[in-house]
């Protein structure tokens, strides 16, 4: 028998800084399960891949996550992970440059990093975080808290409609996006496999469970099984939600890979080419 | 009903456990049960109490934000955990140590 005590999990032995563990979350924070998903993509691409990943991050719960790996990470300022991600990708496009930031931090502060790194079809991972609302000043609205719902700073209901992400960046010009929320644990992991071997911007939307705030304020479940089970019951694949009507699908998270092409130029090699035209005419 | 997998132990740490029970929940099985008594750190942990039920399918370790629980199936998997630890951890946390005995001397910024 392996003794209890100090007992660690294999991939966090081989991945984390245990020596900083348990991590800050609450209990039953969704974010540990992001941190999973993330390192069993990572093991399944081997050792190579991780090595060459550098992880950015904004201010948040969700800027934690990254913190806890052994790699390179940068913890930058609230809402600009992606713009340090850019000059980071820019001046070494050999690394992969993974990016977890919240919805808040991403579509709310950062909103106009976001929607450039897309035009730009930039190769950057970007996963984000989204468990609708500001979790770490303490539980105020975000660009994702559901219509009439109430947080700190919506007492008498949320009357702002809220972002749809996958439609955003679409529109933006990115070419990967995909959303899966905690429960769906094999499909974000594969996306995130998907995600960091694309060439341009990928998105991944994580819908976590945050028991805490969001919990308490929007959902009425302060247990996180409760947020899981709601997960699970109100998720709807892509291919089913076609099929209905707005109505049916009021309150409810479409999941599924929502974009995946190939015909758009990644920007570092647009900055190569540029790199090569300007060498030509001698300069 | 009995499984045609036999599990070794269901490691929970007691260190890294913070007692949210989604490990219960995730399980299809209906393999762990919340422990009576309370750990040094104040947490009912989950245990197996069933553990001839469980079927090695890994929901409740996958659920387990926290990294503290994993299904060890047999003697080769405990193996690997330990060549994990030998290969990853000890030498990373040698680093560490180091680090911090150059930073009590003052001299931090010769490293690295
Ligand atoms: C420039 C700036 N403005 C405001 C803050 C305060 N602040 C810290 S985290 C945060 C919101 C984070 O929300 P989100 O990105 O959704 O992350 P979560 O904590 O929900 O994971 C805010 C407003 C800050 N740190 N910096
Ligand atoms: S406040 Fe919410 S998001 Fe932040 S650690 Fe707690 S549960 Fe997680
Ligand atoms: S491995 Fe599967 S059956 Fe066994 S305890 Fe975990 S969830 Fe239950
Ligand atoms: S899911 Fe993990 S942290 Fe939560 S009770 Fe189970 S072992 Fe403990
Ligand atoms: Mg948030």
């Amino acid at each position: 028998m392996i003794p209890e005590a100090e007992f660690e999990h294999v991939l966090a032995k081989k991945y984390m800084r245990t020596e900083i563990m348990p991590h800050a979350f609450c209990p039953g924070c969704g974010l540990g399960i992001i941190e999973r998903m993330i390192l069993m993509a990572f093991e399944e691409l081997g050792q190579e891949e991780w090595d060459r990943t550098v992880f950015v991050s904004g201010i948040g719960c969700s800027g934690w996550t990254p913190l806890y790996f052994r790699r390179d990470a940068a913890h930058t300022l609230h809402g600009r992970a992606l713009a340090f991600a850019t000059a980071l990708k820019a001046s070494r496009p050999d690394l992969n440059v993974v990016v977890v930031m919240g919805d808040g931090d991403s579509m709310g502060i950062g909103g106009n990093h976001l929607i450039h790194a897309a035009r730009r079809n930039i190769g950057i991972t970007a996963i984000i975080a989204t468990n609708m609302l500001y979790s770490l000043t303490g539980g105020q609205m975000s660009p994702t808290t559901p219509e009439g719902a109430r947080t700190n700073t919506t007492p008498y209901g949320n009357i702002e409609p809220n972002f749809d992400l996958m439609e955003l960046l679409k529109a933006a010009g990115a070419t990967y996006l995909a959303r899966w929320t905690t429960y769906h644990f094999i499909q974000a992991k594969n996306s995130i496999k998907k995600a960091v071997k694309h060439k341009g911007f990928a998105a991944i939307e994580i819908v976590f469970q945050c028991p805490t705030y969001a919990g308490r304020y929007i959902l009425n479940r302060p247990d996180p099984r409760d947020m899981l089970q709601w997960f699970k019951e109100n998720s709807i694949p892509l291919g089913v939600a076609k099929n209905k009507s707005p109505e049916e699908l009021k309150g409810k998270i479409i999941v599924g890979e929502y974009l995946h092409r190939t015909d758009r130029k990644e920007y570092t090699e647009r900055l190569r080419e540029l790199e090569e035209r300007a060498k030509g005419k001698g300069r | 009903m009995a499984s045609q997998v036999k599990v070794q132990q269901i490691a929970v740490s007691d260190k890294l456990c913070k007692g949210c029970y989604l490990c219960i929940w995730a399980c299809p099985w209906d393999v762990l049960e919340i422990s009576e008594e309370r750990n040094w750190r104040g947490v009912k942990k989950p245990y197996a109490a069933r553990i001839d039920q469980c079927r090695a399918c890994r929901l409740c370790e996958w659920y387990c934000p926290d990294f503290a629980l994993q299904v060890i199936v047999d003697e080769k998997e405990k193996r690997e955990l330990l060549e994990v630890e030998e290969k990853y951890e000890r030498p990373w946390l040698e680093r560490v140590r180091k680090r911090d005995e150059i930073i009590k001397e003052g001299v931090w910024w010769l490293e690295d």
